[in-house]
């Protein structure tokens, strides 16, 4: 393995919970819907993708063998985001609640609730919290990274190429245009972001199972609010996202690279280059963009 | 004489011609109440279409046309009432309900998504497949319908451009073609013609009657009577949501229909054309050799020279999307000029100074109001940068709150009160609230787009007296309108604008050959234009 493959690896493997939820957030902000409560479900997925891969030795399948299964985790934790995906659309899609402060509200109580839940689990009193990994498939990546990146193209083909793609776009442009085609507006705004709960409960269960097989409190470490940058600099197509995901993974690789080559900066400085790449990237990356029309603003059927 | 009552007139047969009486009933719609808020809309209208018929449904603005149409397509719920299609009763609490039962309509605000391409917008309402989620689709492919239906009307449509670049008259054919494509049995029409020029309506109506002939049924939401009289079977006319009669439109005239349209004696039409008594003076605006360029760089108006003086009318005609956008904003200063002038008593422009302009915008929803804020505050917008009504930075909220009360008599807007949000006023208020704020300070010049589209009659005439007054007063009036009618009842001088150059024409004459050909881009006599 050479320096340049193991740069190349590792900012893959550090953009992919970065793609995941992009992409999510992607097809969500496309049906006209802002969640910014990516975090916190990023967040919850990490903490359950944890906790199910611990809990599933106590499962005894045949299917999936014996001892920690992360799969089992990972399974868990894109539920746990639909869970929360489903309490986000209840509020803004039924309730036609302000989608910002439901999501701010979604990641404060994410980020109290994996806390305090953390602190009942029998092992955290020795504050020891490793679980199994998941298996690496291609040198150091697991098989969450190829899911990623494959479902880029995915993600863009049904978007673009599909009838059910042009008609969530249409619900996140003009909603009422959407509604007299006789698409059911709310029930795509709904089903876009339980998609957008999946993708981030995956990402989160990257974060716990997949890089490093733990949980720490407050892990995601505002990946959410990246990846929302990302979706706008990508202009809320897939392979924007990719591009803007791997520019930030390449500096956070060069985060690491520094530190572990002992660069004379200090170590806060270095921690702070992934998120000065996303604000050069908000900055020099949105001017020519154009959000959806009706991003943001509930839809009440008259 | 035929009748005034409601339910009782619909369901005399003696009002009926011999050729619609053959015609069986379509449609009953019985009863309906639609209630916003305290404010009924609709209270227990009747309404009958026979089919394969040209039915108009005509009313003045508010009087509840649109929320009955509304109702009809699956677009607002009523309270209470009950819709019969083909003698059963059918339940059209959607959008896509009222589709299956071959129900579709043209909206007055276009339902096309701005960002779509019109192949797009197509695309979206075509007809269902299995797996649309997982089946590879080609917009072109699920459009073919809609294409076959502009061809078949002629029409030569930008598919692949964005909706939201394309004029308003493009995108109403974007938005009929899309219609057609459904196959509905039934056609609403929201107020079609507003933004239509005279050869367009025509052919408009002409696409209605082949649409009859196809033994299709069109409703055909009106304000204007000589539309109604040209293409429709039957009028059936609402006030204030209710039905005040249901009849054949060969058993009435236009003055009895205006009466019941307005609840007054009729009125008399609004040309009353000013004479050009005032002798020609000097020209205080001047506009010379303007270039200037649309929102995407392309130039629309290359070099055009035009003049106004002290209390003269200045008509500009022509079909939307020819420029008049543009030079309206460069004219009121909102806009850059690439080349040329623009002077006031032959000094340049002086943004603090001369002239004082007044602007009357052509989208009053989206340019002329913020529409979710008061009617006091939209009336002040501008005041408020004046001295007399601050104090420092903050403002002097009593003296606005006069000037907007005074100007809410003034010109007589109908609204509870100044902090009534202005989206709760009918198109015609809304409409005075502009021209108050554009007259409110006797500007010197007045630059209006438009500025009775969509307005029913009382309205007209009344912003018609706002536009005179200020002749009178010694304004500059510039008036770009696509109704030739309305430039012919006020102007003093008219130009007709075409792919961005002005061309004379001259009013007296009505010649609708070269009308048709000036409108078209074709000068009237073209040697003598180079």
């Amino acid at each position: 393995m050479t320096a340049i493959g193991g740069a190349i690896l590792g900012t893959m493997s550090l953009a992919t919970p970065l793609v995941l939820a992009a992409l999510g957030e992607t097809v969500v902000q496309r049906a006209g819907v802002v969640n910014v409560g990516l975090e916190g479900m990023i967040l919850t997925g990490a903490f359950v993708a944890f906790v199910g891969t611990e809990m599933s030795v106590r499962l005894h399948w045949h299917l999936v063998g014996y001892g920690p299964n992360p799969y089992v985790g990972l399974i868990a934790a894109a539920l746990a985001g639909v869970l929360l995906a489903v309490v986000f659309a209840v509020f803004v899609v039924k309730l036609s609640a302000n989608q910002v402060v439901v999501g701010v509200a979604l990641n404060l109580m994410a980020l109290g609730l994996t806390g305090t839940l953390l602190r009942l689990l029998p092992r955290a009193a020795g504050g020891f919290l490793n679980t199994q990994a998941l298996p690496q498939v291609f040198y150091s990546l697991t098989i969450l990274t190829p899911m990623a990146f494959l479902a880029v193209p995915a993600v863009w083909w049904w978007l673009f190429r599909t009838r059910r793609g042009l008609e969530l776009r249409a619900c996140g442009e003009q909603p009422v245009a959407a509604e007299s085609a006789g698409v059911p507006v709310l029930r795509r705004r709904t089903a876009a972001i339980l998609f957008g709960g999946a993708m981030a409960g995956l990402a989160g269960g990257f974060l716990s199972v997949g890089d490093v097989p733990t949980f720490q409190e407050g892990m995601s470490s505002g990946r959410g609010f990246i990846a929302l940058a990302i979706v706008t600099s990508g202009r809320w197509n897939p392979w924007g996202c990719l591009v803007a995901a791997l520019l930030f993974g390449f500096a956070d690789r060069l985060q690491i690279q520094g530190q572990a080559l002992g660069i004379h900066l200090p170590h806060d400085l270095l921690l702070a280059a992934p998120y000065v790449a996303t604000l050069l990237i908000l900055a020099f990356g949105t001017g020519w963009s154009q959000s959806p029309a009706a991003l943001g603003r509930p839809y009440r059927r008259a | 004489m035929t009748q005034t009552g409601g339910t009782a007139a619909v369901s005399n047969p003696s009002i009926h011609s011999s050729l619609s009486a053959s015609k069986p009933l379509l449609l009953r719609m019985q009863g309906i109440v639609k209630r916003y808020g305290s404010v009924a809309a609709l209270s227990g209208v009747d309404f009958e279409v026979r089919s394969g018929e040209i039915h108009a449904l005509l009313g003045e603005n508010g009087a509840g046309k649109t929320t009955l149409m509304h109702v009809l397509a699956g677009l607002a719920k009523a309270d209470s009432g009950s819709i019969i299609l083909s003698d059963r009763p059918v339940n059209l609490n959607s959008a896509l309900a009222a589709r299956r039962h071959g129900i579709a309509m043209v909206h007055q605000h276009f339902t096309l998504v701005p960002a779509f391409t019109a192949s797009e917008n197509w695309a979206l309402d075509s007809p269902q497949r299995a797996w649309p989620a997982l089946r590879p689709f080609r917009v072109t492919e699920a459009a073919h319908r809609a294409f076959d239906h502009a061809s078949a009307l002629g029409w030569e449509l930008p598919t692949d451009t964005r909706v939201a670049d394309l004029s308003i008259g493009v995108q109403q054919r974007i938005e009929i073609v899309k219609a057609l494509a459904t196959e509905a049995k039934i056609l609403i029409f929201d107020e079609p013609t507003a933004v239509l020029t005279g050869a367009e309506i025509g052919e408009l109506f002409a696409t209605l009657r082949h649409l009859r002939e196809e033994g299709r049924t069109v409703i055909l939401i009106a304000h204007k009577l000589a539309e109604i009289q040209a293409v429709a079977d039957r009028v059936t006319v609402l006030r204030r949501g209710s039905v005040v009669a249901s009849t054949a439109v060969s058993m009435t005239d236009a003055r009895q229909l205006a009466a019941w349209m307005t609840g007054d004696p009729p009125i008399s039409s609004a040309s009353d054309p000013i004479n050009s008594s005032s002798a020609p003076k000097s020209a205080a605006l001047l506009a010379s050799e303007l270039v200037v360029s649309d929102d995407r760089g392309n130039q629309v108006l290359n070099g055009i020279t035009l003049d106004a003086s002290r209390g003269e009318i200045v008509g500009i005609g022509g079909v939307d999307g020819n420029g008049q956008a543009e030079l309206a904003e460069a004219l009121a200063g909102l806009r850059a000029i690439d080349s040329g002038s623009l002077t006031w008593d032959d000094e340049d422009f002086d943004p603090r100074g001369a002239p004082r302009i007044g602007y009357i915008p052509q989208d009053r929803r989206r340019m002329g109001l913020a529409i979710t804020m008061t009617v006091g505050e939209n009336l002040v917008f501008d005041a408020a940068r004046e001295a007399r009504y601050r104090c420092g930075p903050f403002l002097r909220r009593r003296a606005l709150n006069q000037l907007a009360d005074d100007l809410i008599q003034q010109f007589d807007i109908r609204t509870s009160g100044r902090s009534q949000p202005v989206s709760s006023l009918s198109g015609g208020n809304q409409q005075k609230v502009v021209v108050a704020r554009a007259l409110r300070e006797n500007p010197d010049l007045v630059i209006a787009m438009n500025p009775t589209r969509g307005l029913d009659i009382n309205a007209t005439r009344f912003v018609y007296e706002q536009l005179r007054a200020a002749r009178i007063r010694g304004a500059s009036i510039v008036l770009i309108s696509t109704d030739m009618d309305e430039i012919a009842a006020l102007s003093d001088r008219a130009v007709i604008i075409s792919s961005g150059k002005l061309t004379p024409y001259v009013l007296d004459s009505r010649d609708t050959a070269q009308l048709g050909l000036l409108l078209g881009g074709f000068p009237a006599n073209s040697e003598s234009q180079h």
